[in-house]
């Protein structure tokens, strides 16, 4: 669950728009698995309707301040104004904004926004409301407003000269200055003013449905909020661009996938954002829903406790131990039987949708059991009677991993890594915890790395680079990192890329920080898990499976099929 | 008449004495989880002292036994706290998830009786043959069975061919088409049948082994034999003179049971994610709500004591002979 920030949104967009696209997959490594082309796409648009969906994950918080989960920023996506947005191609366009420049230093942003656009109260949305926001998480960004921090890191200064004017001053240049606008909501500033309270405290406790519903001003508003039920956001009249076809969405949560498909096969749902890869195959025979595979940033990993105070097992802060236990995970093994052969192995933390990022230099390190007993052979790691290794220390490497629960499949990829590994004279005990205890127990104790051995977990990406690069800082530790990881020259390098504005230099940096973590391996990176939904055929108009929570469009072109 | 009374008093404190101890445990076993709800927050982002001044807002900066001498002040007064997580009296978040399990807890526990009522009369009826067997040994089958896991099997073989709900407790679109007050009940119902019909399913054995026992007891009464020679039917003689006389246990147990069944709705909530006091529970765990996990746990510790007490009073009032 610590991994369902910012980047989580991709793999919900992935599944959820590949479940309502009505053509074959556009997404790179991605496929339809059943030929719905181009059938829902050429069919009449019908105006109307409540487009139902399912999902097993649910919206955390409807308060931008708090939630984090996909669903929540898919919510804010469609309801609050961003300046900016993914297209079907995977660019930068504008939402609000019309358009905008970049000074010479490359350090102010002036952004010309909609004229005509309102909140669902009929209040007007202008740029006065995008500097108050801008503003409010400046000045709370290191405490209640960290969550929207990060969407506008080095920025000093937000100014609205007019109503359709922004000014968005940096302290230098930043390189990634569009994708991060892209996820930075803009509140309405005559709601969010009043609740502020002392010190911010207001912003963690705003309930934004208060008033009886959302105050939105994006293509819909939040009319119901119900995080363990259904959500509905319904249209806004006062939508800056063209009004979506549909009147509403609902989206209704479900706390397993096999509920939710039975609802779907009943007619109670038209569209599910995630299907079990087991159940896959079976559904794509239905001539009645459309199953569409679609490629993804999720990415099963295994994070090595890297912190060189570590008290046990320090064995595993030996990098030749680290190559062995790379070499002996089967993945293709747990593609085949955890994913049933909807995934690809990877060897670094970004897939192809954050191409031309993604290191394809650094190659799938090969399943190769003898070349890994020979590693640890030659650095004098003996077994003893029991067949288990020891280290110099006399310490076994019997290890224990932390498994965290609700991430699907990780059990199945824990049981493939222990037989694995156990031919290497390596015993591996699961430790299973709640999200929270998981995290908690990786930072222990009190943050300072000292006791995990190792951990299974997942990654959510997203398309630039920036914050997956992140959570390997030093001062993520306490923050972001589940490995303890810290070293000062990717911290620079970290450092470099985000001001650097040069694409191709930018590429250079960001592929020699993950040579850099391929030497280092804080993480095993295991396998990208492909997107798989399913859709009624009835429903059409979405055609680009990756942007929701990284656009509007998606859900302002679905339709009902005539 | 005194040692009645007596009885009665030592009952009510020793229930006392139980809740005591369930309170002091409840809040204990929250706070051995690790995290708390500031690491819940999942705020990556905030700084160390913006951190402790959110713990200090919960209370959670001071030590254990302080916290706990608050607990049991506020406890003792009838404040139950304000939930982490949505700043609202526990009460309030309580209030709406208990509607909506009492009425599912009560169709479930129907549903038990009818089967167990039924089930347990055919297998004595039907002493030592195949239907006798089969009944009792379905009902074991059942009880035997994880919850969760009928639970699933119901959605995957029930709702699908049924066109039930797998899902929330009512229709969220029903407004959209301006159903009338039946349609939203009939929805409703709807709702809760997968859910109602799990717990049947589990509980109905411990009826049908309790009904048959006392059904075979009775059968076995001089007055049966009567009815017998009186030539009355057999479906007179269980439904007017057998069963009638066996239903003292079960009213014991539906006491009994009614408050574990209160408390094991956790599994079957969380599967069909009805929201109910179930998955109030499941979801306050996740998100380290201290208050709201006090406070559920209390209810459903003075529900289960409360229900024993009651079903201590009645064998007082059925049977005098137990205060001996």
């Amino acid at each position: 669950m610590r991994k369902r920030l910012l980047g989580i949104i991709l793999f919900g967009a992935v599944a959820l728009l590949a479940a309502c696209g009505g053509g074959e997959s556009t997404t790179p490594g991605g496929g339809g698995d059943n030929a719905a082309t181009g059938g829902a796409e050429t069919a009449a648009i019908k105006e109307g309707g409540i487009f139902r969906l399912g999902t097993t994950s649910n919206p955390d918080s409807i308060n931008p301040f708090v939630g984090f989960s996909a669903l929540s920023y898919i919510l804010w996506t469609e309801t609050y104004p961003t300046l900016v947005q993914y297209d079907t191609d995977y660019k930068i366009v504008g939402d609000w904004a019309d358009s905008w420049t970049t000074s010479s230093d490359g350090k102010v942003w002036t952004f010309k926004v909609k004229a005509n656009g309102k909140w669902s109260d009929g209040k007007p949305i202008t740029a006065a409301d995008a500097a108050f926001t801008g503003n409010l998480v400046l000045k709370y960004g290191e405490g209640p407003a960290a969550m929207m921090a990060p969407f506008i890191a080095h920025s000093t200064k937000f100014e609205a000269p007019d109503a359709t004017t922004l000014v968005i001053t940096y302290d230098e240049p930043v390189a990634n200055v569009l994708p991060q606008l892209q996820q930075f909501f803009i509140l309405p500033q005559h709601v969010v003013e009043p609740i502020i309270g002392d010190k911010g405290k207001g912003l963690k406790q705003w309930d934004p449905m208060s008033g009886g519903a959302q105050v939105g001003g994006g293509a819909f508003y939040v009319k119901t909020f119900e995080k363990k039920g259904t959500t509905i956001i319904e249209k806004n009249p006062g939508y800056y661009t063209t009004p979506p076809h549909v009147d509403a969405i609902g989206l209704t949560v479900y706390q397993n996938a096999d509920a939710m498909l039975a609802a779907l096969k009943g007619g109670q749902l038209d569209s599910v954002d995630t299907m079990p890869p087991t159940l896959a195959k079976q559904w794509s025979t239905d001539p009645n829903f459309t199953l569409q595979v679609g490629s993804s940033s999720f990415i099963y990993d295994i994070p090595i406790n890297s912190n060189q105070k570590k008290t046990d097992h320090r064995e595993l802060l030996d990098l030749k131990v680290r190559n062995a236990l790379d070499l002996a995970v089967d993945r293709n093994q747990i593609i085949e039987t955890v994913l049933n052969g909807y995934g690809t192995p990877v060897a670094t933390m970004f897939t192809d949708l954050s191409s031309p990022y993604n290191n394809t230099d650094i190659p799938i390190p090969p399943y190769d059991i003898a070349a890994a007993n020979k590693i640890l052979d030659d650095a004098g790691y003996a077994r003893g009677a029991d067949g288990i290794r020891v280290g110099p220390d006399g310490s076994k490497f019997d290890w224990e991993v932390i498994v965290p629960e609700n991430v699907e499949g990780i059990d199945r990829l824990f049981e493939i890594l222990k037989t694995s590994w156990a031919e290497l004279g390596i015993n591996i005990t699961a430790k299973k915890l709640d999200s929270t205890a998981a995290f908690e127990a990786i930072g222990a104790p009190d943050w300072k790395y000292l006791d995990f051995d190792l951990a299974i977990w997942d990654w959510v990406g997203y398309i630039d680079p920036d914050f997956m690069l992140s959570v390997l800082l030093c001062n993520q530790l306490g923050g972001w990192s589940d490995t303890g990881y810290c070293n000062p020259e990717y911290d620079k390098l970290y450092d470099e890329q985000g001001i650097t504005l040069d694409a191709e230099k930018r590429k250079a940096i960001v592929w020699e920080m993950q040579d850099i973590q391929s030497r280092d391996l804080p993480y095993l990176w295991v396998a990208q898990k492909q997107s798989i939904s399913a859709y009624s055929k009835n429903w059409g108009g979405l055609t680009e499976p990756f942007l929701l929570g990284m656009s509007k469009i998606p859900w302002d072109t679905i339709h009902q099929t005539g | 008449m005194r040692a009645g009374w007596s009885y009665v008093g030592r009952r009510a404190l020793f229930a006392l004495i139980t809740i005591f101890i369930a309170i002091s445990l409840n809040f204990v076993l929250f706070r051995l989880a690790p995290g708390d709800r500031t690491s819940a927050l999942r705020c990556q982002g905030c700084t160390q002292e913006f951190k402790q001044q959110l713990r200090a807002d919960f209370g959670l900066d001071k030590s254990v036994p302080e916290q706990y001498v608050i607990y049991l002040n506020q406890t003792v007064r009838g404040d139950f706290g304000r939930s982490f997580v949505t700043e609202q009296p526990v009460i309030s978040e309580l209030w709406q998830p208990i509607k909506n399990t009492l009425p599912m807890i009560l169709l479930g526990t129907i549903i038990s009786i009818m089967l167990g009522i039924t089930t347990g009369v055919i297998a004595a009826w039907r002493r030592n043959t195949l239907a006798d067997k089969g009944t009792v040994w379905g009902g074991l089958l059942f009880y035997s069975l994880p919850t969760q896991w009928l639970a699933l099997m119901l959605i995957l073989y029930l709702a699908g061919p049924l066109n039930l709900p797998t899902s929330d407790i009512a229709d969220p679109y029903l407004a959209y088409s301006n159903a009338g007050a039946w349609a939203e009940f009939v929805d409703r119902l709807k709702h809760m049948i997968l859910p109602a019909a799990t717990i049947g399913l589990v509980l109905f054995g411990e009826y049908t082994l309790i009904v048959r026992s006392s059904m075979l007891e009775a059968l076995g009464e001089d007055y049966i034999l009567t009815a017998r020679a009186k030539g009355l039917s057999n479906w007179e003689i269980i439904t007017q003179h057998a069963l009638r006389n066996s239903m003292l246990p079960i009213v014991t147990l539906v006491f009994l049971s009614l408050g574990f069944i209160f408390g094991g709705t956790i599994l079957i909530e969380t599967v069909f994610n009805y929201p109910g006091i179930g998955l109030q529970i499941y979801e306050s765990v996740g998100n380290r709500d201290y208050p709201v996990l006090q406070g559920a746990f209390l209810l459903l510790t003075v529900v289960i004591i409360l229900m024993n007490f009651l079903a201590d009073l009645l064998y007082f009032k059925l049977d005098p002979r137990v205060t001996e």
